[in-house]
């Protein structure tokens, strides 16, 4: 049994509830537990590009240094922090490696950090759940601990943004990605290709420019669709948001009929291996996803 | 007689628009074929150990190989021939592939015209004779015209092969253009450092013999054996006993442009165009001074402590002979004043590439400093437009001239190191760095010197009071653009020099249609001509830059000691010949042919002087002008006779 | 069409220095070849093109560069940084650009504006990253 030090970020307290629970349970499955660290505050949501501003960095650096202490306390866990967010992975990444490579910007902030009685020591690595289910556990181990394969679920595998870009932060290849494949794959669903499968879905547009994402996902879930998807798997809360909400209004608004269910990997994970299916919260999703798995005798 | 018939299958390029077994088939029918059969590469060894099999087994006299053109494979199967002692010119060689397969898509076709082709051939191979090759001798010497980079590393290649050499230059000094630029891209060495030491080793060399001052203007002869007359002007000034002193420069009262400085700067009319010129010898130009003809001024002969100084110099002519020769005669800058939309010539401060070369050398009228001519002010923005000329075929030069994108590049870095606050912006229509290190180059001035490149061309060049308005384009935004500049520099393109457009009229040398000197072929001889001995090297050819002249010198002078280290040079058989009984002495043939292989001679026949037409047969390239010209049929193509055409002709026609 | 006139007087080169300083980028590492407008998902909603953007800036355009949308539009995806042949981040340009815009003028988002509803019902992190880019 692995222990991690397990950083969860605002949305997977509220909107993601899904996400968190079905990661949580199936990460004692396979022996690789996320335990939340204590304390924890938000990241920031996006790294800063601006190299004259200190201050954005000062939060994701006190989730290090907390989640170092954290990591202490815990058994058999490695020096690192890990997220199931991907948004958050990006933001504590880069700027992990950016005040690691520059003591000038780690200085003033452990200056800062010193106020809470912390010390940034340059000791964590982020992983994000996807990358200890793919190099520390397995996904023999997963194949193993699946019970009801997920016959019949013709997935598109949506990466979005942030689990690829920057180079800081990727956890695959950018240009040619495989891990949600691989994972979704030892889960016994069928993948599905589509082209679009880093296309931006207009991230935190939805805010002010609604009709940008809007945009954007018309594009991403038609491909999908053309492509023989019948559901979609992502890694991010605002992606499935967007992909989710989206969808629905243009139901709504009578432009289509046919909607594409949006799952986190983890949900997958749950229902293939078992676990209850009222962890996955999939009443806080737009399109129930309860109506496809029943048809394809899935719950 | 035993004619033996192969037909190359040329992989698919032949096998699949022409059916060679039916050739094969139809051409053991022809009169005398002996054998006749195909394979599938000919040209491999074991297709020419089929023909030297059945030269053996079937006692054959004469091959006929019906294949790709005979400037693939002609020499190959002439040494089957050879080999099995017989003469290399009874082979005949039809071409197939180029003529036939390659050009034609319908295979019934194809089959026929092989055939036909074929048949042809086979009546002509009937009728052809053996043919010796002649020798001649060689002259170990080598003449290289125009002494600039090109020049220099071509005579000091062959000299250090050990050849005795002659660089003949026509102006006072050696070095070139090269020798007026300021630094080089990429590495940015200073040009006139890693040029004269090679200009003194020129002048030291045991076998390099240097004429200055001098002019090639007659060449006779053929390969191995060029007869030259090269005119020398005078200097005034005697090479041996100038020492530099410059007592003279004081005294003469004559005021004239410097052309090493572009004209920024004055000199005397007694000068050395730079200090490390070479000869290292005060000139005195007779169109500036007063004490050549009338003598009006003696001054700087009175104070020449040497006594260097002969204002009754004349030009001699020099009759040298010489086993090859290398053209290396270079390139002028486009004459920019023609563009009369980017003012050159008209504002003061729009200047050349060569122009800015002298401004931002330390060793030119501004030691370096970068200052407008009009008012000796720093410039704050300076603006280069590319292709000045280049690339514009309906008023200027169709080409591109290669090594603007470079040098404009270099120009606008070396401005931002000069003038650190300074704007510098290139506008250009593609940015071409196609040489080592050329792109990192022109990354590095973008990123480290903050040089602006705006694509687009230029449209005019306007004065606006002390400044300069540009016109122009952004063709990436889209968008029309004004600016104002202090300065504008011209990427002037290159055209071939007065040099090589004489020296390539002289030789008979073929041209370019935009007047550089011809390559034999463009790809597999581009350092030789048309006319055996004489190589290329430099700008000469087309626009190139150090590096690639440099390279093309060294491969010429290479391609020269190949013939210089011959004792006797085979000459190819296939000649034009002359039946002195037939020929009437009209002298067309000379008039046709393009090698001037052809002399009119008097001689002495049935008591009678007559005219008659000589052939050289060293210089006659076999090309049949002259046997083609010649009314009374009195002149032949060894080899192609005008029998053994007839007879393809006929066997053609089918009759 | 009428010219654009350009200047690069000490006013535009101080602006240049400023995207570089706050970006972290070299403008002029960038030689105009378009691969970043290329793969941009927003490009169909940019008035000027990314590469078009750039080279405003190297040409030190403030205000056409400001007055352009692509800096609003771009939802740092990173697409075009992961891409540029030449190394540099595209999207931290985007964010210095957005960032001389909100030192001036720090409210693209008027957050006293939005429904109530909205920030009701998006997810917190659509809000933050929102605010993040978009107010000073």
């Amino acid at each position: 049994m692995v222990q991690y030090s397990y950083f969860p970020g605002c949305n997977l307290k509220t909107n993601a509830k899904g996400f968190e629970k079905s990661a949580l349970a199936v990460s004692k499955q396979l022996d690789a537990e996320l335990v939340e660290m204590p304390n924890w505050n938000c990241c920031g949501t996006v790294h800063t590009l601006v190299s004259d501003n200190l201050m954005k960095r000062i939060a994701p650096t006190r989730i290090l240094s907390r989640s170092s202490k954290h990591v202490e306390m815990l058994e058999n866990s490695p020096k690192e922090v890990v997220t199931l967010c991907s948004m958050c992975n990006s933001t504590l990444k880069v700027v992990n490696k950016d005040i690691k490579n520059d003591e000038s910007k780690l200085e003033p902030i452990n200056f800062q950090l010193e106020f809470d009685e912390e010390e940034y020591k340059k000791d964590m690595e982020v992983k994000h759940f996807l990358e200890i289910l793919r190099d520390s556990v397995g996904y023999e181990k997963i194949e193993k601990n699946v019970k009801k394969p997920l016959k019949g679920l013709k997935v598109f595998c949506y990466y979005g943004c942030m689990l690829l870009h920057p180079d800081e932060a990727k956890i695959d290849d950018e240009e040619m990605p495989a891990v949600l494949e691989d994972l979704s794959e030892s889960l016994g669903a069928e993948i599905i290709f589509s082209p679009l499968f880093k296309y931006c879905c207009g991230s935190y547009h939805i805010v002010d420019q609604e009709d940008i994402v809007n945009t954007q996902v018309q594009k991403i879930i038609q491909s999908a669709k053309q492509s023989g998807a019948n559901a979609v798997v992502v890694a991010c809360p605002l992606c499935a948001y967007n992909l989710d909400a989206q969808q629905k209004l243009m139901e709504k608004q009578g432009q289509d009929k046919e909607l594409l269910p949006i799952f986190y990997f983890t949900q997958l994970m749950a229902i293939a291996m078992g676990e209850p299916i009222n962890i996955n919260h999939f009443e806080e999703h737009h399109i129930n996803p309860k109506k496809l798995l029943k048809k394809l005798k899935l719950i | 007689m035993k004619i033996g018939v192969y037909v190359c299958e040329c992989g698919s390029n032949i096998a699949s628009t022409v059916d060679v077994d039916k050739i094969v088939e139809e051409a053991k029918d022809l009169p005398n074929v002996a054998v006749s059969r195909v394979y599938k590469y000919m040209c491999s060894d074991p297709g020419q150990e089929l023909i030297k099999n059945d030269i053996d087994e079937y006692d054959l006299d004469k091959i006929v190989v019906a294949a790709c053109s005979p400037r693939m494979h002609e020499a190959t199967f002439r040494s089957v021939l050879e080999d099995k002692g017989l003469n290399p010119y009874v082979l005949e060689i039809v071409n197939i592939r180029e003529h036939v397969s390659w050009v034609n898509s319908d295979k019934d076709k194809g089959t026929e015209k092989s055939m036909a082709l074929l048949t042809g051939a086979v009546h002509r191979s009937a009728l052809m004779k053996p043919l010796e090759r002649k020798k001649v001798g060689v002259i170990h010497t080598a003449l290289v015209i125009g002494g600039g980079i090109a020049g220099i590393q071509a005579a000091l290649d062959i000299a250090n092969m050990g050849y005795k050499t002659t660089l003949v230059e026509k102006t006072s000094s050696i070095g070139g253009k090269m020798s007026q630029l300021d630094k080089t891209f990429p590495t940015l060495d200073c040009s006139q450092c890693i040029l004269s030491p090679k200009m003194v080793e020129v002048n030291r060399h045991p076998n390099i013999k240097l004429l200055s001052l001098s002019e090639v203007v007659a060449v006779d002869g053929y390969v191995g054996n060029f007869k030259v007359k090269i005119k020398r002007n005078p200097r005034y000034v005697i090479e041996d006993k100038c020492t530099l002193c410059g007592d003279c420069l004081p005294v003469c009262p004559v005021i004239a442009h410097d052309e090493y400085n572009q004209g920024f700067s004055p000199r005397k009319a007694i000068y050395i165009s730079y200090p490390q010129a070479i000869p290292a010898s005060f000139i005195i130009n007779p169109d500036d001074c007063l004490g050549i003809d009338p003598l009006i001024c003696t001054k700087c002969k009175e104070v020449c402590g040497p006594e260097a100084i002969d204002f009754d110099m004349q030009p001699e002519i020099i009759e040298e002979e010489f086993g090859a020769i290398i053209v290396a005669t270079g390139f002028a800058p486009y004459p920019i004043e023609n563009i009369g939309e980017y003012g050159y010539g008209t504002i003061h401060d729009v200047i050349s590439g060569l122009d800015y070369e002298r401004i931002v050398s330390a060793s030119g009228p501004t030691e370096g400093k970068i200052l407008r001519p009009s008012d000796g002010k720093i410039p704050e923005t300076v603006v280069f437009i590319h292709c000045a000329g280049s690339r514009d075929p309906s008023k200027h030069l169709p080409y591109c001239s290669k090594i603007c994108c470079m040098y404009s590049t270099k120009h606008a870095l070396q401005y931002k190191h000069i003038v650190h606050n300074g704007t510098a912006i290139n506008f250009y229509i593609d940015i071409r760095t196609a040489g080592k290190d050329y792109e990192e180059f022109y990354q590095r001035a973008a990123e480290e010197d903050k040089v602006i490149y705006i694509r687009g061309k230029v449209s005019e060049v306007l004065k606006d009071g002390n400044q300069i308005l540009i016109k122009g384009v952004d063709t990436l935004s889209g968008e029309t653009v004004e600016l104002h500049a202090d300065m504008v520099v011209l990427a002037t393109g290159i055209t071939p020099s007065e040099g090589t457009k004489e020296m390539a009229s002289l030789m008979n040398l073929a041209v370019d249609i935009n007047g550089f000197i011809r390559e034999a072929h463009p790809k597999l001889k581009p350092i030789d001509t048309a006319i055996a001995g004489i190589f290329i090297a430099g700008t000469a050819t087309g626009p190139k830059d150090i590096p690639d002249t440099v390279s093309q010198a060294s491969g010429a002078a290479s391609k020269a000691c190949g013939i210089l280290s011959q004792d006797e040079l085979e000459i190819e058989a296939t000649v034009a010949i002359v039946d002195d009984s037939l020929c009437r002495g009209c002298g067309m043939c000379a008039e046709a042919c393009p090698y001037s292989a052809i002399e009119m001679q008097v001689i002495n026949q049935y008591g009678h002087s007559t005219r008659i037409a000589y052939v050289n047969e060293a210089m006659c390239k076999g090309c049949g002008s002259c046997a083609a010209a010649c009314l009374n049929g009195a002149i032949n193509q060894l080899g192609y006779t005008d029998s053994q055409i007839l007879a393809l002709i006929s066997a053609l026609g089918g009759d | 069409m009428s010219y654009e006139y350009i200047k690069i007087g000490s006013e535009e080169k101080a602006f240049i220095a400023k995207v570089e300083e706050i970006s972290g980028q070299n403008v002029y590492s960038c030689y105009q070849c378009g691969k970043c407008s290329a793969g941009c998902a927003f490009s169909y909603k940019m008035d000027k093109t990314v590469n078009q953007f750039i080279h405003l800036i190297q040409l030190g355009q403030k205000e056409r560069t400001l007055d352009a949308n692509t800096h609003w539009i771009c939802a740092s995806c990173f697409t075009c940084t992961v891409r540029c042949p030449r190394e540099i981040d595209v999207a931290a340009l985007m964010e210095a650009v957005r960032e001389i815009s909100l030192r001036e003028n720090p409210e693209k988002v008027r957050i006293a504006d939005l429904p109530k509803e909205s920030l009701e019902k998006l997810p917190n992190i659509a809000l933050v990253s929102n605010f993040r880019k978009k107010t000073g």
